[in-house]
Formats: structure tokens, sequence, C-alpha cells
């Protein structure tokens, strides 16, 4: 179990300039997600037909109509222009955290990524905060309910862009590191017990097979799905009550 | 041996290129999900609302045609019963002339046979006074043995035949 090197995402290329620009896995992979989403949309939506829908059209329609609802009950339908970014959020952050099913380094496992997402949120919540209740009343607003709390206050705003990022980013990268982990673990056990066999066969790291799907179906699957809803959930759940006046 | 990034780093030109992701599949999905199948939804919308609206057209119309002919058919009825009304008025008009005139025929009739009959009552009377007269005037004149003045007398018979 010595050769377990956990790390960030691996640099694949150093632009030379403002100091060196890296380009790495993340942003490849994040690239390849966005090109993946853009034809999907591209063939969800070719050829589609006010009457007589085909099974694609009933998807591509399915989904709008689902992220729409989630938008409407949770941010209102002044929110209505936000569908698309909700659906961006949802479908990125699945996607990413998803490329770890077929071996690639998720985007969502880089602080970076979702860092980026909830300065993103961050800002928009803060707009409209200061859009709804005016600058000074905005500034007040620290200082509610009594002029003490006001650190409290501010703590717990800034706290809402960080938790948001590192519930995310945990959640993905405790996956990678378990998966990591056991993988690591069941080639030692299976050196340690059929090691003995001759030949090639001793080397096959047969107990690595079953249980690793097992865990990928949990931590790949129903985690990136879960995060990815929660992230957008919270996004919608911050930015509607920020237009709230109480 | 490739180099790779510490588990947990932060890099602003990381940071701007996941925000700069975002808002690009943002507008992506707007462009060419959402816009598209909004599009078609909505034009399902006005299609439906088409034919909802033809539908209720359609219905009032038939509505408007239902009262029209119910109308017509409450005049036929009337017309048919002031059609049968004026031809039973003009029969019994008819009828009723047909009746007087029988009535005013049959009683000219009647007078003339009446005329007639006194005419002729009166005809036989006077032949009869005349017959009487000379029948008296016979016998008188076999009674007596002579002639007698036949117009004084007959004179004298007829008022006596007058006072019968």
């Amino acid at each position: 179990m010595d050769n377990i090197n956990i790390t960030g995402a691996k640099i694949l290329y150093t632009i030379p300039v403002l100091g060196g620009i890296r380009i790495t896995e993340t942003q490849v992979n994040s690239w390849i997600v966005i090109a993946l989403l853009f034809v999907l949309c591209l063939v969800l939506t070719h050829g589609m037909k006010v009457r007589g829908t085909s099974k694609r059209q009933v998807v591509a329609e399915w989904i709008v109509e689902q992220v729409t609802k989630l938008v409407r009950e949770n941010m209102g339908e002044s929110f209505l222009p936000y569908a698309p970014f909700i659906c961006a959020i949802l479908g990125l952050s699945a996607t990413s955290s998803l490329t770890a099913l077929v071996g690639a380094y998720p985007p969502t496992a880089d602080l970076n990524t979702i860092a980026g997402w909830s300065i993103l949120v961050f800002s928009l919540i803060t707009f409209y905060k200061i859009k709804t209740n005016g600058f000074l009343g905005y500034l007040k607003s620290y200082t509610e309910p009594i002029k003490i709390f006001t650190p409290f206050n501010v703590l717990s705003e800034i706290g809402t862009p960080i938790s948001m990022t590192f519930r995310h980013f945990g959640n993905i990268v405790s996956g990678v590191v378990i998966s990591a982990l056991v993988y690591a673990g069941l080639a030692s056990v299976s050196t340690l017990l059929l090691g003995w066999l001759p030949g090639l066969l001793g080397k096959i790291p047969l107990l690595q097979v079953g249980l690793p799907a097992v865990l990928s179906i949990y931590f790949d699957v129903f985690t990136s799905l879960m995060q990815a809803f929660i992230f957008a959930m919270l996004t919608m759940l911050y930015i509607g009550n920020a237009v709230k006046t109480d | 041996m490739a180099e790779y990034l510490e588990l947990i780093s932060l890099d602003v030109w990381h940071i701007a290129a996941s925000i700069a992701n975002l808002l690009i599949l943002t507008l992506i999905l707007k462009k060419f999900l959402f816009k598209p199948v909004q599009n078609v939804l909505a034009s399902r919308q006005n299609q439906v609302d088409e034919l909802y609206d033809a539908a209720e057209r359609t219905k009032a119309s038939a509505e408007e045609d239902k009262k029209l002919y119910a109308a017509k058919l409450a005049g036929a009825a009337e017309e048919a019963e002031q059609i049968v009304r004026s031809a039973s008025q003009r029969a019994d008009r008819q009828s009723d002339e047909i009746l007087a005139d029988a009535h005013r025929r049959a009683a000219e009739t009647m007078k003339r046979a009446e005329e007639d009959i006194e005419q002729a009552k009166k005809k036989a009377m006077d032949d009869l006074k005349n017959e009487i007269s000379d029948i008296s005037v016979q016998i008188a004149e076999g009674v007596v043995g002579r002639e007698l003045n036949g117009d004084d007398h007959r004179q004298l018979i007829d008022s006596f035949i007058e006072k019968l």
C-alpha cells in the first residue's frame, strides 16, 4: 500500500503567460463535459415537432419542464429566466462527477471548480440582496437583530459559499479517496492471498472485481446526482430568499 | 513523472475558468435546449388554444342555429294555425253566405208561391162569384119566369154575396 498517492488534477500544460496558467485535467474534462452536454442538447432538440413527438423530444421537454417547475417552486415565477442556469449547475455538476465512472478525473473533485460556482452563486445572492433592500439596507441587515450580532452575520454570510463549496467538494473527493484506498487495499490483499499462484495468475488482482463496482454505484452515481441536486437546491433557495424582504 | 496539483489548492485562473464554464454552459442550455423546447411548448399551447377557440365558436354558432330553427319552427306552427284559422273563417263566412242566399231564395220562392196561390184563389173566387151570380140570375129567371134586368140584379146579387 505504499504507492497510494492522492493528489489533485494532473497538470497537462502550462501556458507561459501571466506567471503561468496551468491547464489541468479539470479544464480539459470540463470542456469535454460541456461539449458532451452541447451535443446532447443538439441531439435531443433535433427535429422537434409540435405534434407527434419523438422519444428524444419527450426527454428534452421533460428536462425543461422539470427544471422550470423546480425553479418556479423554489424561487418563484419572476426567476424563471434562471432555469437554464439551474439546469447548467445540475448538468455540469452531475456529468462532471459521473466522469469518474469511465475512470477520468472528475472536475468536481477539483476545489477550484466548485469554488468558482459558489463564488458566482454568492455574487448573485449579494446582488439580489442589495437590489431588494438597497445598499444601506443590505449593510443594515448585518446588524440585525442587534448590533452585537454583526460579526456572526458576516461569518454566516461568508460561510454560505464556503459551506456550499466544501459540501460538494468533500463528497466527491471522499468518493475518489475511498475508491483509491479500497482499490489499493484490495490489490494488496489479492497479492497476499493469491500471490502464490504461479506465473501471471498471481499478479491478477482478482479481489478488485466486484466490490469497487458496488462502491462506485454509491460514490460515483448516487453521490454525484445527490450533490448536483443539493447544490442546485441551495442555489435556488439562497437566491430566492435574497429577494424576500422581512 | 507528471505534475499534479495539490488535493486542496486554489488557483485564480482555475476559479475564473470554472465560472466561465458554468456561464458558457448556461448560455448553451438556454439557446440550444430551453429556447427550442419552450418554442415548441408555446406553439403547442397556441394550437391547443386555437382548437379550443374553434370548438367554442362552433358550439356558439350551433347554439345560434338551434335557436334560429326553434324560432322558425315556432313561427311555422303559428303560421299553420293562422292559415287554418283564416281558412275556417272563410269557410264559415262562405257557408253563412250560402245559407243566407238559400234562405233568401226559399223565402222569395215561398212568397211568389203564396202570391200565385193568392191570385189563383182570388181568380177562383171571382170566377165562382160570377158563376154564382150567373146561376142565381138564371135560377131567379127560371123562378120568376121572366127576364130580369141582368145588370141590376147582378149588382144586387154581388152586394149580397159581399155580405156573405
